[in-house]
């Protein structure tokens, strides 16, 4: 799963080069994707009020849901 | 003998006309669309993500994307879908709108682009449509207000279309997210204008 983030978040991002995912099993369940991106690109994916943030936890919540899993994103800053 | 400014011209419109076959909503399927060529319009380009992103989603799930250049429209076509909708199709407005966002970086197309699973907001607004042209003809019957249950910014933006071509009522939404509603108010003969 971790693929599909990465492949959104580099298209949305000016630095993609810097796009660094790493991924952890919290529980049997539960994935926690950490994403790293250049500073300038901050910005670019939490967005106005976390909007684009939030549509990528509901992706990647849907993606995990598929495989019967739970997923969550956190972004490192 | 057809002189060869003629044969040119001519293989030249045989081209363009192929071309824009290609381009008006034709089924794009596997291989050209997965292969991210460096020819392929903004539109399609776009299309090829979509494609992308909800077979991810829906474990490789196949997919189809249709294409409609005019509109900015891609239709998404498989058989289990639904996880990539979403309940009240949340999931479908999360991706389409980081595709917009990616879209509008990218200079990919001009405008703002539309994606649809499986005819979902299709029949969502034939729904829609229903319910409110009902609750209309309810209100102006009564002569009173009707609220209608709590929707999402996306339906109200709907249900207000709708009935602003109906004379006879005018549309307002009260509360707050996420219970939000629209109430449809009954207007009097000399009101309507």
């Amino acid at each position: 799963m971790k693929e599909l983030l990465e492949y959104m978040v580099k298209e949305l991002v000016d630095k993609p080069e810097e796009v660094n995912i790493t991924e952890e099993n919290e529980d049997d369940k539960t994935v926690i994707f950490k994403l790293k991106v250049a500073e300038s690109d901050l910005g670019k994916v939490i967005g106005k009020k976390g909007r684009t943030a939030n549509a990528l936890r509901v992706v990647m919540r849907a993606a995990s849901a598929k495989r019967g899993k739970s997923s969550i994103v956190k972004i490192l800053d | 003998m057809p002189d060869s400014r003629n044969l040119d011209e001519a293989i030249n419109l045989y081209i363009k006309s192929l071309e824009e076959e290609q381009r008006n909503g034709k089924l794009i399927e596997g291989k050209k669309i997965g292969s991210e060529g460096e020819n392929l319009t903004g539109v399609e380009k776009i299309a090829s993500f979509v494609k992308k992103v909800v077979e991810f989603i829906c474990l490789g799930e196949e997919v189809k994307v249709k294409i409609d250049p005019d509109a900015n429209k891609i239709s998404v076509y498989g058989t289990d879908l639904g996880i990539a909708i979403g309940r009240a199709g949340k999931n479908l407005q999360a991706l389409e709108y980081i595709v917009n966002l990616i879209a509008r970086r990218k200079r990919w197309v001009s405008g703002e682009v539309v994606i649809d699973i499986k005819n979902y907001k299709e029949r969502k607004f034939e729904k829609l449509k229903k319910i409110a042209l009902r609750m209309a003809k309810k209100a102006i019957e009564e002569g009173k207000k009707i609220a209608l249950k709590p929707m999402s910014s996306y339906e109200r933006k709907i249900v207000h279309g709708i009935l602003s071509e109906i004379k006879n009522v005018k549309t307002r939404s009260k509360n707050k997210e996420p219970n939000r509603r629209i109430v449809i108010y009954p207007l009097k003969e000399k009101d309507a204008t």
